[in-house]
């Protein structure tokens, strides 16, 4: 039963990406974008494994966070190596270095809500892959093709030794199904605070603008009060 | 007798650095934990780990600095916004967002995560930190000090005079004039990222010549006080987070090179000529740089010159003020940017409680011992092959001998941007065919990156000229390779014939010191390559799971964890 | 309750600062502030990145 809910949720994210890629590979400069932003993504879950590594009491779990985590750092490699190509070839300029923050979450959530977190992750992504290299191949882009194919090899590694971790971890596979199931709720509230605060941040900016207006006096006051003269260079005192 | 944390945070290079008793105990930066490039969060991992480095709680800390007042920092923010409206519309909602989301509650944010109350946490002096870590670090009892970044609260520049435990201000340079963001903004022009393509640029440089310094005259003028001025209608100045340059600069300069592209300096004409603007924004710095400091020794009629901020990083301009300013003698803070600000931080409070000041600094080993016990099961865990050995710097030196790259991970990790032996990647200076394998598979960077020799102090003046001295011990000048040496130190001499030196002794870096005796008996030249222990991009390794992640990671030959041996097993490796 | 707390000794802090002489004209920008604060409690959220999930465009 659980292979057929963990089938369902692997089926939405292949549909939804097969049914999104035209979007989001719509030109060549929003492919650069979109394997820039997977970059990203790969850079987040490389630091985030590391932490885990850096944090996890057992040897063997360290050794595996930590391969996964090098995993990770050759995917983001290789998506924005790719993505600076087509940027160049565009003559655009490159997006730079994959840079991200973390959010340390296997220290927020635990080992075992983080295994199922990161199965569910590798899951959904190995999907979403899977849905690509088919559209690359219709699309007949030979080298993205090949370039999501090799990915996921890895991503069915991934996938498989966190779901074998945290059957061990959970001590049995109805308890693994609960904690899988208890993050797939956590990740829908994620996702709907990411809408929210997207949101938020619109009505933040319309309403910074008018508080904007509201300084004009005190922009007034500042040229009266400190001259112009008074930013001249030069020592002072 | 008090115990100080001093904290630098927000801006750039987030670190810790605890005083105990007038003594340095520890001083990390948050990077080698988050494993983020000059991570700028709060550094509550390096803060901690200060903590369990002296064996101390939270609860025993008498005082907790912050390397600047934020109060001071909003208010020059929201100065430069209001005088430049309407035009400063676009930074307006994010620079709001970043000091009232996080960057004013500061304070509160290191008292809730170092665990300690609201009341023992207290502002500083930007620059104020930088020149207490520059001065009392070193080994002056009288000294002029120099400042020189982008920006503090509101200074960018400053001079003070230290004697003893006291230092007295004796001028500043306000925003926007800064050699700091002048070197940015050309740095993001030559399309550089900010804050981390300062030292390629620098780099970059002796590739040039200075042809443009008529056009760099508009951007910069120095006065005949030793001051200067930045013509602020060639740069785009927002609240200072965020350095560029205008359409100006480009029609001045021509167009900005485009991130990302690959270099070419042997056949490509616009790569010469931005390598010809690289060297004349070296030139005109180092003028600068010359004339404050000329300023600072009449100021003050010291002897001594220490120097700090993040434009002291530019070892080129401090090999020319050794030369060229006055002073018998110039010292820099191996951290010398934001991060040294918290070590600053620290001395200012300790000095404050009534604690005499350190003595001088010897080593930047001042970081977290390396656990191989830890390394030696995550290793077996790995699938490697780890060996216990006898001789960990002979067997460094075998290695080496035989043409190998060989990381080391030995002890504390070091303060600062520069390895010193402590999280080394090591390889024989003379073969060109080493540096480009380093450069290439493992380092990933522009070919025209120099590396940086390891040599013993007392030898030094064999191969070098103007080495040692106060900054050899801390990489922090460049020396002249001399002419007799250039042909066995190819791989660590530069274009322009200097090389970043690092002068070794027991006391500074005491394994590197055994692998340079080792080498210099097999090889006759004492002298080793080393660069720092990372692969691109990342930071220096510090942990031991960072050290067996570069290990499998990156194709070097062998690694020592302590008294711990891996070695690469190629005929496996190309079995799998 | 620490928190808050802790945090309204920063802005005890923060309106000494700026009542001061030479600051006395930014005093009233206070205000401007708060309700810059205001609106930035709703919008503490996440980054558009995150770890493990592949953006579908």
């Amino acid at each position: 039963m659980a292979a057929a809910r963990t089938a369902e949720g692997a089926g939405i994210a292949y549909v939804l990406a097969t049914l999104t890629a035209p979007i989001a590979f719509a030109t060549r400069a929003r492919t650069a974008r979109q394997l820039f932003a997977f970059a990203l993504a790969e850079h987040e879950s490389m630091l985030e494994l590391r932490a885990a590594a850096a944090r996890s009491p057992s040897p063997e779990r360290c050794a595996l966070y930590l391969r996964h985590a090098l995993d990770e750092e050759r995917h983001a490699t290789a998506f924005a190596r790719h993505s600076a190509e087509i940027r160049r070839a565009l003559g655009l300029p490159a997006y730079g270095q994959p840079r991200t923050e973390c959010e340390s979450l296997y220290e927020r959530l635990g080992e075992r809500s983080f295994l199922a977190f990161v199965h569910r992750g590798e899951h959904r992504g190995r999907a979403q892959f899977d849905a690509y290299v088919a559209f690359f191949a219709r699309r007949g882009e030979a080298k993205l093709r090949a370039l999501f194919t090799a990915l996921i090899e890895d991503e069915r590694r991934h996938e498989s030794y966190t779901r074998a971790l945290l059957v061990e971890h959970a001590g049995g596979e109805r308890e693994a199904r609960r904690v899988l199931a208890t993050m797939a709720l956590w990740e829908a509230f994620r996702r709907w605070r990411r809408v929210g605060s997207g949101l938020a941040r619109l009505v933040y900016g319309a309403s910074m603008f008018v508080l904007y207006l509201a300084l004009f006096p005190f922009a007034l006051a500042l040229r009266v009060l400190r001259p112009e003269r008074s930013i001249r260079g030069g020592w002072e005192s | 007798m008090a115990a100080v944390l001093g904290i630098s945070a927000y801006y750039h290079d987030a670190a810790a650095a605890l005083v105990v008793d007038g003594r340095v105990v520890a001083a990390m930066q948050e990077e080698r934990f988050s494993r983020i490039k000059n991570d700028a969060a709060l550094p509550i991992r390096a803060a901690r780990a200060c903590l369990r480095v002296a064996g101390l709680g939270a609860g025993d800390l008498d005082a907790i600095v912050y390397y600047e007042n934020p109060f001071a920092k909003l208010e020059r923010v929201l100065t430069w916004l209001l005088r430049n409206f309407p035009r400063s519309y676009g930074q307006f909602p994010r620079a709001i967002a970043e000091q009232l989301g996080s960057k004013l509650w500061v304070l509160d944010g290191i008292a809730e995560g170092v665990g300690a109350p609201r009341a023992k946490v207290r502002p500083s002096d930007h620059h104020e930190c930088h020149a207490a870590s520059a001065f009392f670090t070193s080994p002056f009892e009288k000294a002029a000090v120099l400042t020189v970044d982008g920006v503090g609260e509101c200074a960018t520049t400053t001079i003070w005079k230290g004697e003893g435990s006291a230092l007295t201000a004796l001028g500043h340079i306000d925003f926007p004039h800064s050699l700091g963001l002048l070197y940015g903004a050309l740095t993001a022009y030559l399309g550089f990222e900010v804050n981390e393509g300062e030292y390629k640029v620098m780099g970059l440089a002796a590739f040039g010549a200075p042809r443009f310094r008529d056009e760099f005259a508009k951007l910069l003028t120095l006065r005949d006080d030793g001051s200067f001025e930045l013509g602020l209608p060639y740069f785009a100045y927002d609240t200072g987070s965020n350095v560029g340059f205008s359409a100006k600069m480009e029609r001045l300069l021509g167009p900005r090179r485009p991130v990302g592209r690959a270099w070419d300096l042997d056949s490509d004409a616009s790569d010469r000529r931005f390598a010809d603007i690289a060297a004349t924004l070296q030139a005109v710095t180092e003028d600068a740089l010359l004339a404050l400091a000329r300023e600072a020794r009449r100021r003050t009629g010291a002897e001594a010159l220490c120097l700090a901020g993040g434009v002291a990083l530019n070892a080129v301009a401090n090999a020319r003020l050794l030369r060229e300013a006055g002073f018998a003698r110039v010292s820099v803070h191996p951290a010398a940017g934001d991060a040294g600000g918290a070590l600053g931080a620290a001395i200012l409070g300790s000095i404050a409680l009534g604690d005499p000041r350190p003595s001088a600094l010897t080593s930047a080993a001042l970081g977290e011992e390396i656990d191989v016990a830890a390394a030696d099961s995550l290793a077996r865990a790995l699938g490697l092959d780890p060996v216990r050995i006898s001789d960990p710097a002979a067997t460094a030196a075998e290695h080496l001998l035989r043409g190998e790259i060989v990381a080391v991970c030995q002890g504390r990790f070091e303060w600062g941007p520069r390895a010193l032996g402590q999280r080394s990647l090591l390889a024989l200076p003379g073969d060109p065919k080493v540096r480009e394998r380093l450069n290439r598979v493992i380092k990933r960077r522009e070919p025209f990156r120099p590396f940086a020799p390891a040599v013993p102090a007392d030898r030094a003046a064999e191969w070098f000229e103007e080495a040692p001295s106060d900054l050899t011990a801390f990489m922090t000048t460049v020396c002249p390779v001399r002419p007799s040496a250039r042909a066995r130190l190819g791989a660590v001499t530069h274009v322009d014939g200097s090389a970043r030196v690092q002068t070794v002794t027991g006391s500074s870096a005491p394994f590197l010191d055994g692998v340079l005796a080792a080498v210099g008996k097999g090889a006759d030249l004492p002298v080793v390559l080393n660069t720092s222990l990372n692969g691109p991009g990342e930071p220096i390794v510090a942990a031991a799971t960072d050290a067996l992640g570069f290990f499998v990671g990156y194709p070097v030959d062998a690694m020592l964890v302590g008294d711990l041996l891996l070695v690469r097993d190629r005929k496996r490796e190309s079995e799998s | 309750m620490n928190r808050f707390i802790s945090r309204l000794r920063t802005v005890g802090a923060l309106v000494v600062y700026f009542t001061r002489r030479e600051r006395m004209f930014l005093a009233p920008l206070l205000l401007v502030l708060l309700l810059a604060s205001l609106l930035l409690l709703l919008t503490g959220g996440l980054g558009y990145v995150a770890p493990f999930v592949y953006s579908l465009f």
